[in-house]
């Protein structure tokens, strides 16, 4: 019987039409994935880890096939209304149930495997750089084809399959395969999946959590790997143990009782389930009122009643619909915790921030779009179809209600969704900011959220209701839906860019504080316009499609239209038509005209041109800047600024220069260079070319000057300039003395294709450290900088002169001494804050409502001044200045000499008012405070090892400054963040990792293992001598203009004060790539007679060498760790105190240790406060 | 005086189907009867008086206007049961008659509420009233739309095979309610079942493969054939040589034996009986007459 059973089924399931179709679909998806060639740099795109990785991230897509293969298993019979027939033949419940859910699987299974053999193909056979693809190896298809395909395919069906069974309803259907999206969603938020891109790394419990809960397992797949570096992804299989393993067999087994339970609870054979609610029936006597016709006034006005009453009903019925209850639901929990764990410690450090309207609205507005989308899709359908579904079209279409009353009431109900998701968000964010005690309600911000993030919906809105006008079927309606709302939003990979094209161009606009509206909302007002009145018209043409009675087909229909068209709404289409090309039109002048439009394929053109005209010019001899004299003019209400520089020019080589090669970022008005004549211009590409006559000799200066408008014409936007806070800085507009490394194409394969040479490698060598000539040097500064009158003007050095001429505000600045050449120029509305310390001014700029840490800011820049005049030796200038800036700059902060700036939202709103949280606001005063010595006082050549300086100094600086203010638990956060960036960049590093002292732009060098580097040498040589060692390279550098000092250098000076043990262990911090792995394997105690304890602790100790590319070796350990017995864990303990925490030996392998204790403590740890890179630190500390 | 007229009426579907033939009918007010055949036509056609279908060619008129190009004038006019129809999920009778009425054009509430209060009363649902309507039984679905159809003020009435699923009962009661209403508006009644039509109908048209083969009043029609009609008993197995011999317009079993019944203008043979004409057998009558003249390639007039 169930032979015959599943034969039908196999029979019936494959004569459905979707099933050559799905089949093709995921073949194409395949071949377009696989096209793509998407894999991180150093990675090949045939990696293991890029196969599962996709694998896993398309299994998403099966949950479609299932859905639809699930509804045809289940319902179908009831849809033909052959559910009596069906189960009034001797079919056995087994045989039925069991041959439906395999017809669902296994179709569903082989719908989705094209795919692999679409995505193997294009990736063997299309031309991708051969240089990424490994050998062809089944395996590696194979796998993800076990792990993710056959198990996801398994519990979504289960799960779906159950769903139909039970609810025998298409749409409760489709809520479950919503719900387990939801779930991967949630999952992927919670383990802030590379996909999300948070900025924010996930706690290891968070991450536990997320990779058990995710039905796809793909939250446990980047648990798995996410500290994979590019060898380990090419080398290493996905190994099913763990947290993986663990996945799959939970979710298999929960599908499999799914499975059984439904089995059980399925009632075959029962017809009308639905419960009958009782309702009391009323016997009451009632006299019979005799039938007589009422009369009816069929106006205006009752047309308005009756789409009233329309919407009314539409509404209800969505609200009574456990889908959009459960969307609902989903949705409010998805906003809570996004905002709750953002507010509340979200941070990356812990931190919280104070909930501003603006903050709170960013959180929820990408999954907003998400839902809506998911809303406007379904119940586009669902409500056009909602009387033809039910068979109540008959009854409803011969009322003498007009069209468009139907056509508006389906219409405001539908866009109505969306506008509830809103509203429940903006609720909960007023709940929020209440239950902080925030009162600042910024009502105009909640209310743009309706307009800025409901246009799409609504645009998407009408081209649903649009496509389902067409269709004779409100499934294919969906589907078309869905396809067209993707296309759209992921048109950019289609090799769409212009805006014109896709309502996915709508810009993303969000509020700050001191930048009001984004300046890309003049943009979105024109798109908006411009899709809005695409979508009016395409409204109108869906609601002269509008049926009523028995569906047309779509020609007979089509052809309807023409006929019946009214005056009025002609006219309202040919005024639309006008408003669609007059915005059209006004979107092009602004984009293409005033602006120059260029496409990516055009951009790199113009780079391979630039290369290949210039690049004759790039060994000529640099001249140095160094000396600035600029005239800047900021008109932030017009948007534009204009500059005019007298610059000095230094020949600092040895050799005479005579030809100087100028390329600029800005179009320029004017360019004149002492003595030189103008040879050669191109305004394309924006160079020049001089001829200096005579040349330049060695040390010899010469003037250069130019000048320039910069304006923001069209769309275009520039966060520097901003009425409330204008930051502009001479790197964003300073031509450049050289030609422009930075503007070849970099890509290898794309420079293959294009038949350019390929790039050289750079040597790094020891050698090459102290060979290589920097032509940077320091400068004298003057500036004269003229501002709106409402704002205040800031720049480098001191304020000598202030005035006020025709309205406008001058200032000129001076800077006392020579300084590095980061200058900017600041104009805005500030409060001020001013404190002298040691004879220094520090100053705070900042927007008048951010007063929140300004105080906190005071106190920590006090306290690290002291320490660093303490022991790092002077300060240059007599001034500090701190300003605020905008969140739009994507920074922690900037130090500029003798000025810092710091962005709104990460200093300024972030919420310390949590005593024992870490004070986010303290560590980022101080390491911007330790960058006027790191990176000021002390400038390195900019060559490899150049940012330890900088950034490892002022992280050691921020590390020992917080420890003295805030405790140990301060450092451990520190430490904790340090290693994880450590262990999250090395593995997504587009090149291999050099060793700390070669550092080069790596920026989980710079900022994670320089750190843990710097506190262990400070643990292994003392705080003093290593401060010590510091100040001896400021003040052997200080005076140096040129830029001298190399890592070589520090590490000298560390071998002088260190024993040989001790030069060993700098050297493989320093000098090589080496991961520790310490673990304490267990604990025990006993009492002695003394009545103190005796713990005695195993500790397991491993380290591993990286050698080339990535490959790793086991090698010895024999050093001194920290061991910690506390009360408490590492992370709350303020100070050692009464605490055990000394040095122990550590060796390979296991080690014992015996330590007699007065009190018991609670906590064992090795290395408890993290000083060395280890990739598992939840293991260096336990609980007794 | 209301006046229905149907000209030249034709309904030819995409599949090449013809549902309607060249119709034309003129409708006064009173009941009208439409019979047919399963897939004769009949829905297609209330569909078409409804708004609910253009046809192909052909025109409608009711009291003088052309409904085809202004459906609404006939929308507003109109009381409509479908053949078939369900209702919304989660919504009561009362509520749900309340919605329609309004979209009937009463926005009077009170006046509303005292209708569709009478409504439920008279087709029985009343106490029912709370009850969400997907959940009523056929019968009691199918009293729902009665009750809908006669919402606000409707002139023209069409009722498609309204009596299935109604018990003798209720049958009656709403033939009854619609004998009534029917004396001041038109009312079609679409319907297979003969005596529903008999019992009530002034006028009657019978519709088969899309054309119309008869109209006229039941009574006077029923009297043309009086005298032609033929009954016997006879053996089962016997049925074929009478249906080749004989015009057999109908045969039964009655107490076990098959009774047959001929249309003949003479008395067939002494074993034949002569049986009182009645509706049914005009009815048979009537479409082996249109089957055999197709046969033949001969019209032969009637009636």
């Amino acid at each position: 019987m169930f032979k015959e059973l599943f034969k039908f089924e196999v029979f019936y399931q494959a004569k459905q039409r979707a099933f050559p179709l799905f089949a093709l679909l995921f073949l194409g998806l395949g071949i377009f994935v696989g096209r793509q060639g998407f894999a991180e740099n150093l990675v090949n795109y045939n990696a293991s880890y890029q196969v599962n990785f996709h694998a896993g991230l398309f299994s998403l897509g099966a949950v479609f096939i299932i859905m639809f293969f699930a509804i045809s298993a289940t319902l179908r019979d009831e849809h033909h209304q052959m559910e009596s027939i069906i189960y009034s033949t001797s079919i056995l419940k087994k045989d039925y149930f069991w041959s439906r859910f395999l017809g669902v699987f296994i179709f569903s299974l082989l719908a989705f495997t094209p795919f692999y053999i679409g995505y193997g193909l294009a990736i063997h056979f299309s031309d991708l750089d051969p240089e990424r693809l490994a050998n062809f190896n089944v395996f590696i298809y194979l796998q993800p084809w076990l792990y993710f395909t056959i198990p996801n395919i398994f519990i979504c069906s289960s799960i779906i399959f159950a769903v139909s069974t039970l609810s025998k309803s298409n749409i409760a259907t489709y809520v479950s395969a919503v719900f387990i999206y939801m779930l991967y969603f949630l999952c992927a938020m919670f383990l802030n999946s590379p996909l999300m891109a948070q900025a924010v790394p996930a706690s290891p419990e968070s991450m536990i959590m997320a990779s058990i809960f995710d039905p796809f397992g793909i939250s446990a797949f980047f648990e798995q790997t996410q500290y994979w570096t590019a060898y380990d992804k090419n080398q290493q299989l996905l190994s099913l143990s763990g947290l993986f393993l663990v996945n799959r067999l939970i979710w298999i087994l929960f599908s499999g009782i799914v499975l059984a339970i439904t089995y059980k609870v399925f009632s075959f054979r029962a017809l009308n389930k639905t419960k009958i609610k009782k309702i009391k029936i009323n016997k009451e006597k009632v006299t019979l009122r005799a039938y007589k016709t009422t009369p009816v006034v069929i106006n205006f006005n009752y047309q308005i009643k009756a789409f009233i009453n329309l919407c009314r009903l539409e509404l209800k019925s969505v609200f009574k619909s456990i889908p959009f209850l459960a969307i609902l639901i989903m949705w409010i929990i998805i906003v809570f915790t996004s905002i709750n764990s953002t507010i509340n410690g979200g941070g990356q450090y812990g931190d919280s921030l104070y909930p501003f309207t603006n903050l709170l609205v960013e959180l929820f507005v990408d999954p907003l779009s998400i839902f809506s989308i998911i809303l406007v899709v379904f119940y586009s359908g669902e409500l056009v179809w909602r009387e033809r579904s039910v068979k109540f079209s008959g009854i409803v279409d011969c009322t003498p209600v007009e069209n468009w009353v139907f056509f508006a009431s389906k219409f405001i109900s539908l866009i109505l969704l969306p506008t509830i998701l809103i509203i429940t968000a903006i609720v909960l964010c007023v709940f929020f900011q209440i239950s902080k005690g925030f009162y600042q309600f910024d009502m105009h911000v909640y209310l743009s959220v309706f307009y800025h993030y409901g246009v799409l919906s609504l645009v998407f809105a009408m081209f649903g209701l649009f496509v389902q006008s067409l269709v004779s079927n409100k499934f294919l309606g969906m589907g078309l839906t869905g396809l067209i709302i993707i296309l759209a939003l992921k048109a950019p990979l289609f090799g769409v860019e212009h805006p014109l094209f896709s309502p996915a161009f709508l810009p993303r606009i969000s509020f700050s504080n001191m930048v009001g509206i984004s300046q890309a909302s003049k943009m979105f007002n024109h798109l908006a316009l411009y899709w809005l009145s695409i979508g009016a018209i395409l409204s109108i043409v869906s609601f002269k499609l509008w049926q009523r009675g028995l569906v047309k087909r779509f020609i007979e229909n089509w052809k309807r239209l023409g006929k019946l068209t009214k005056r009025v709404e002609l006219i309202s289409i040919c005024l639309l038509f006008s408003v669609f090309m007059a915005s059209g039109a006004s979107i092009y002048y602004n984009v293409n005209v005033i602006q120059e439009y260029t496409t990516v394929e055009e951009r790199l053109d113009h780079k391979e041109n630039y290369e290949r005209k210039f690049k004759k010019w790039s060994n000529l001899e640099v001249l140095s800047l160094v000396g600035i004299n600029n005239k800047l003019d900021v008109f932030a209400k017009e948007r534009r600024y204009t500059v005019t520089a007298e610059n000095t020019l230094k020949n600092n080589g040895s050799n005479a220069i005579d030809t100087v090669f100028i390329s600029v970022r800005i179009p320029l008005n004017g360019i004149s260079l002492e003595n030189g004549t103008l040879l050669e211009k191109d305004s394309v590409y924006g160079t020049y070319l001089f001829v200096i006559k005579p040349a330049i000799q060695m040390n010899q200066s010469i003037k250069f000057s130019y000048s320039f408008e910069k304006e923001l014409l069209g769309f275009s936007t520039d966060k520097g300039i901003v009425e409330g806070g204008s930051y502009i800085t001479q790197r964003s507009f300073e031509p450049i003395l050289s030609y422009r490394e930075g503007l070849e194409i970099q890509n290898r394969f794309e420079r293959k294709k294009r038949n350019l040479p390929q790039l050289e490698e750079r040597v790094t060598d020891d050698s090459h450290l102290a060979v290589h000539k920097d032509r940077l040097s320091k400068v004298s500064f003057e500036t004269v900088l003229s501002t709106d009158l409402s704002a205040t003007g800031l720049s480098i050095g001191t304020l000598e002169k202030q005035w006020t001429k025709e309205n406008r505000n001058y200032y000129h600045f001076k800077a006392k001494i020579e300084v590095m050449p980061t200058i900017a120029y600041l104009a805005g509305d500030y409060k001020i804050k001013e404190i002298d310390f040691r004879n220094i001014k520090v100053s705070q700029y900042f927007n008048k409502e951010h007063a929140f840490n300004i105080d906190t800011i005071q106190k920590n820049t006090v306290q690290a001044l002291a320490y660093c005049l303490d022991n790092f030796g002077s300060y240059p200038t007599e001034s500090l200045k701190i300003v605020e800036v905008p969140s739009t700059w994507p920074m922690g902060g900037f130090a500029h000499p003798g000025l810092i700036t710091m962005t709104e939202d990460r200093l300024y709103l972030t919420d310390i008012s949590n005593s024992n949280s870490f004070n986010l606001v303290a560590k980022r005063s101080i390491h911007e405070v330790a960058h006027q010595w790191w990176g000021h006082v002390l400038l390195p050549k900019g060559v490899e090892g150049g940012s330890l300086f900088v950034e490892g100094f002022a992280k050691y600086t921020e590390a020992v400054v917080m420890e003295k203010h805030y405790g140990k638990k301060a450092v451990y956060q520190l430490g904790e963040t340090a290693n994880r960036s450590y262990f999250r960049g090395r593995a997504y590093a587009s090149t291999t990792e050099p060793p700390l002292y070669l550092v080069f732009g790596q920026s989980y060098l710079s900022y994670g293992k320089s750190y843990t580097a710097m506190l262990a040498l400070r643990d292994l040589i003392g705080e003093v001598k290593l401060n010590k060692v510091l100040n001896n390279l400021v003040e052997r550098f200080r005076d140096d203009a040129n830029f001298e000092i190399i890592t070589l250098y520090f590490l000298e000076e560390l071998y002088q004060v260190s024993t040989k043990e001790q030069q060993v262990l700098i050297d493989d911090w320093f000098k090589r790539t080496i991961l520790y792995d310490v673990a304490i394997e267990e604990t025990s105690y006993k009492k002695l007679e003394t009545g103190k304890y005796e713990v005695n602790i195993k500790i397991d100790a491993k380290r591993n060498q990286v050698i080339d590319h990535g490959k790793s070796k086991k090698i010895d350990i024999n050093e001194e760790l920290f061991i910690g017995l506390f009360d408490a864990h590492p992370s709350e303990i303020s100070n050692i105190g009464a605490n055990y925490y000394k040095k122990h030996r550590i060796i390979t392998g296991t080690n014992e240790i015996k330590i007699i204790m007065d009190t018991l403590p609670n906590y064992i740890s090795i290395d408890p406060f993290i000083t060395r890179n280890d990739e598992n630190i939840v293991d260096n500390t336990v609980r007794l | 005086m209301n006046t229905l007229t149907i000209k030249n009426l034709s309904k030819t579907y995409a599949n090449g189907v013809k549902a309607l033939d060249n119709i034309n009918l003129h409708i006064n007010n009173g009941m009208f009867g439409l019979l047919g055949a399963n897939g004769a036509g009949k829905s297609s056609l209330m569909r078409t008086i409804a708004s609910l279908q253009e046809p192909s060619s052909g025109s409608i008129f009711f009291n003088n206007v052309d409904i085809l190009n202004a459906p609404q004038e006939i929308r507003k006019q109109l009381g409509y049961l479908p053949q078939e129809f369900g209702v919304y999920p989660k919504i009561s009778a009362e509520k749900l008659l309340d919605h329609l009425a309004v979209l009937k054009g009463i926005i009077n509430t009170k006046k509303r509420k005292e209708q569709v209060t009478s409504l439920l009363q008279h087709v029985n649902l009343y106490e029912h009233r709370k009850k969400e309507v997907h959940t009523f039984s056929g019968g009691m679905r199918q009293r729902f739309g009665i009750a809908q159809a006669l919402l606000a003020n409707p002139q023209l009435i069409i009722v498609d095979e309204p009596t299935a699923g109604l018990d003798p009962e209720e049958r009656n009661r709403f033939l009854n309610l619609l004998g009534e209403i029917g004396e001041n508006v038109i009312v079609i009644l679409s319907t297979h079942i003969v005596e529903d039509i008999r019992d009530l109908c002034k006028n009657m048209a019978v519709l088969d493969k899309g054309q119309i083969v008869l109209t006229g009043k039941p009574s006077v029609l029923i009297a043309s054939i009086e005298n032609k009609i033929w009954s016997k008993r006879i053996e089962k197995s016997t049925l074929n040589n009478y249906k080749e011999k004989h015009t057999v317009i109908s045969n039964k079993l009655i107490e076990g034996e098959t009774q047959i019944r001929v249309f003949a203008n003479t008395q067939p043979d002494p074993s034949f009986n002569k049986a009182v004409a009645n509706l049914e057998d005009l009815y048979f009558s009537t479409l082996k007459k249109v089957e055999g003249s197709k046969n033949n390639s001969k019209i032969e007039s009637y009636v």
